[in-house]
């Protein structure tokens, strides 16, 4: 059974101005699962909705269609997000910013039992540090004192306090250095095991995705176009705004260069959504039916599914 | 032929704890023709080297020793006016954050027109110039462009005007620091490949400064490779990516993500941490971290060992 499922989900937020009654359409029709012990990685270009996708999953941004279910809850009231919010964690993108400059590593640590009114046990906090490989004097320091890969530590110390089944990690490792970021990784991977945890990770970073996702699920003006296996996904993508995202991708090797340019022009405004097939405007492959007719999300391979008429 | 050449250079910040080490005894060249890639951590000392180059560092430097030369010409010792002559016409600097490049409260077109200062032309000359470098960074219609503000336009055409406006004035230097790191992989692919068709016509030499291995394998010709405050190895980009002698750069390679393409394995990591700047010890600084470290390199500093006519690293262990 999956400990996620989402089913047909979409928001809408309405268009700014005091007469308006334009909503714009944010998510369309995304439906996802995630198994215990699972990790999807969510990819696609900034303003593809990855985020608005994370914030609807905790509750935090009203959904206009679909469902969510948690553990074969399905989750309509209030509380029922505030007792997902329990048992979904959320690694946030910006981990230096995230943490309130007035608390030391010690307090914040322990902010979310406070916040849902749980009992801590005495040593919880270091326990919790330890866990992610901090030293417990190190509860005594306040974010500024903390490098980035330390910050982004804590920020897992934050999310793993209430023993959650879920952690979304939004870009868990943007702005930090090469080095760092393979020890934020196997981090993870280790808490994963040792926890049975499921990961929806939300990144723009494919080697990083590559890497530790079983699946991917490739987003684009909100929705999604490809998802599948990762390394079938990587080996053979089915949907031309995977391969061109893929094939970006700076490799780090020189003998890897490109000569041509993968992907041209950027990702239209949701405000003016192309027709027929949202992806015709950049893609190389564009026919005049591409243009007209919206592709439909179709199996393309076992358990790849993509969203082209032509692959 | 060489155009900036920087010889040991030495600097550090004061701070109310101590002189932070930020530089020691730094030594490059970039040649006319040449993208040469500065690589490393966050710490290791590439913006600061990067703001020595056009001496825009704060208050709380100070250089302890060395030379910046431009074409012959030390850089630190000149006239605070001469050395505002050389920005721009001479050293062009692209920035990290194209938000924060520009002003504000003027157009792109103002902004453009203005960076021409030094320029004896006329406003309209100035303006169809700026138009045409618009035009050759690939914004699509460049004449909107010029009428636009900044927060118009998005992450990726704001960074095409940076290079714009960084290339107006034909430096024979151009420095970019970090200049992907805030877009989106496919925006970044799209600015390497215009840096890369740039280069196809511009005479100078082009020094990227960058944490991000893949940006310096697409783009550049030479690299150098900096570790706490030092160069520890340089050599051309083949050989730093496929023959690194240093156990840092090895190091460094081996843990990105990108370089493995099994999933699922754990990845390595170098261990530790970044030494103390300001309490450095007597050997090598990478030695803590090191898996070939013996006991002379905890002893005394390592020496610069010359492996071809191209490469170098800065380590007891290795053989020339």
């Amino acid at each position: 059974m999956s400990l996620l499922s989402v089913q047909n989900l979409s928001v809408d937020l309405p268009l700014a101005g005091l007469f308006s009654r334009r909503q714009l359409n944010i998510l369309s029709d995304i439906s996802l699962d995630l198994a215990p012990g699972e990790t999807l990685g969510l990819v696609g270009e900034s303003g593809s909705g990855k985020t608005t996708l994370a914030r609807a999953v905790l509750g935090l941004q009203k959904i206009s269609a679909g469902t969510l279910t948690m553990n074969g809850k399905t989750l309509t009231s209030k509380a029922d997000f505030a007792s997902i919010r329990r048992s979904a964690a959320m690694m946030f993108q910006d981990a230096v910013a995230s943490l309130s400059p007035r608390m030391t590593v010690g307090q914040l640590v322990a902010e979310p039992f406070a916040i849902h009114a749980v009992p801590m046990a005495n040593g919880k906090v270091a326990e919790l540090l330890d866990q992610v490989g901090l030293p417990a004097d190190l509860a005594r320091r306040y974010p500024h004192e903390l490098s980035g890969g330390q910050a982004r530590r804590v920020g897992v110390a934050r999310a793993l306090a209430l023993t959650p089944k879920l952690v979304i990690a939004d870009e868990p490792t943007a702005g930090l250095d090469v080095s760092v970021q393979a020890e934020i990784l196997n981090l993870m991977r280790d808490l994963r095991d040792d926890l049975n945890l499921s990961y929806l990770i939300i990144t723009h970073n494919l080697a990083l995705v590559r890497h530790v996702a079983d699946r991917i699920a490739v987003m684009y003006l909100g929705r999604l176009v490809e998802t599948g296996p990762t390394a079938q996904v990587f080996a053979a993508p089915r949907h031309p705004y995977t391969a061109s995202l893929i094939a970006a991708d700076p490799k780090p090797d020189p003998r890897l260069r490109r000569a041509d340019l993968a992907i041209k022009g950027e990702i239209p405004s949701v405000l003016r959504r192309p027709t027929g097939c949202e992806f015709h405007t950049r893609c190389p492959q564009a026919q005049s039916l591409c243009r007209m007719i919206a592709p439909q999300l179709t199996e393309k391979a076992p358990g790849q599914l993509a969203r082209c008429h032509y692959t | 032929m060489i155009l900036l050449d920087i010889e040991n250079l030495s600097l550090h910040y004061r701070t109310p704890a101590g002189n932070v080490q930020a530089l020691r005894q730094v030594s490059l060249q970039a040649n006319a023709g040449e993208v040469l890639g500065i690589m490393g951590e966050s710490g290791c000392g590439k913006s600061t080297l990067a703001a020595a180059i056009i001496n825009l560092l704060g208050a709380n430097a100070q250089v302890t020793g060395g030379e910046v030369r431009y074409r012959g010409r030390d850089i630190l010792t000149l006239p605070v006016e001469d050395q505002r002559r050389l920005r721009g016409p001479h050293i062009g600097m692209i920035f990290q954050d194209p938000m924060t490049a520009f002003n504000p409260v003027l157009t792109i077109g103002a902004q453009l027109v203005d960076f021409q200062h030094q320029l004896p032309d006329p406003p309209a000359t100035k303006r169809a110039n700026a138009l045409a470098m618009l035009a050759k960074v690939g914004i699509p219609d460049p004449a909107l462009c010029l009428r636009r503000y900044p927060h118009e336009l998005s992450g990726g055409m704001r960074q095409r005007a940076a290079i714009a406006a960084a290339l107006l004035l034909q430096p024979d230097v151009l420095l970019a620091d970090e200049p992907t790191t805030a877009l989106d992989v496919t925006m970044e692919a799209q600015i390497i490949h215009l840096l890369r068709a740039l280069r196809q016509d511009y005479q100078g030499a082009i020094v990227i400064v960058t944490h991000h291995l893949g940006v310096i394998a697409e783009l550049c010709d030479r690299v150098v490779v900096m570790y706490a405050g030092q160069v520890v190895e340089q050599g051309l980009v083949d050989d730093i990516y496929h023959a690194p002698r240093h156990p840092y750069t090895a190091a460094l390679i081996a843990c990105d993500p990108g370089a493995i393409s099994a999933t699922g394995a754990r990845l390595p990591t170098i261990g530790g941490r970044l030494p103390d700047l300001m309490h450095l010890g007597p050997g090598c600084a990478f030695a803590p971290r090191c898996s070939l470290a013996e006991t002379q390199c905890h002893a005394s500093p390592p020496p610069r060992v010359q492996v071809s006519a191209s490469q170098s690293a800065l380590c007891h262990r290795v053989q020339p």
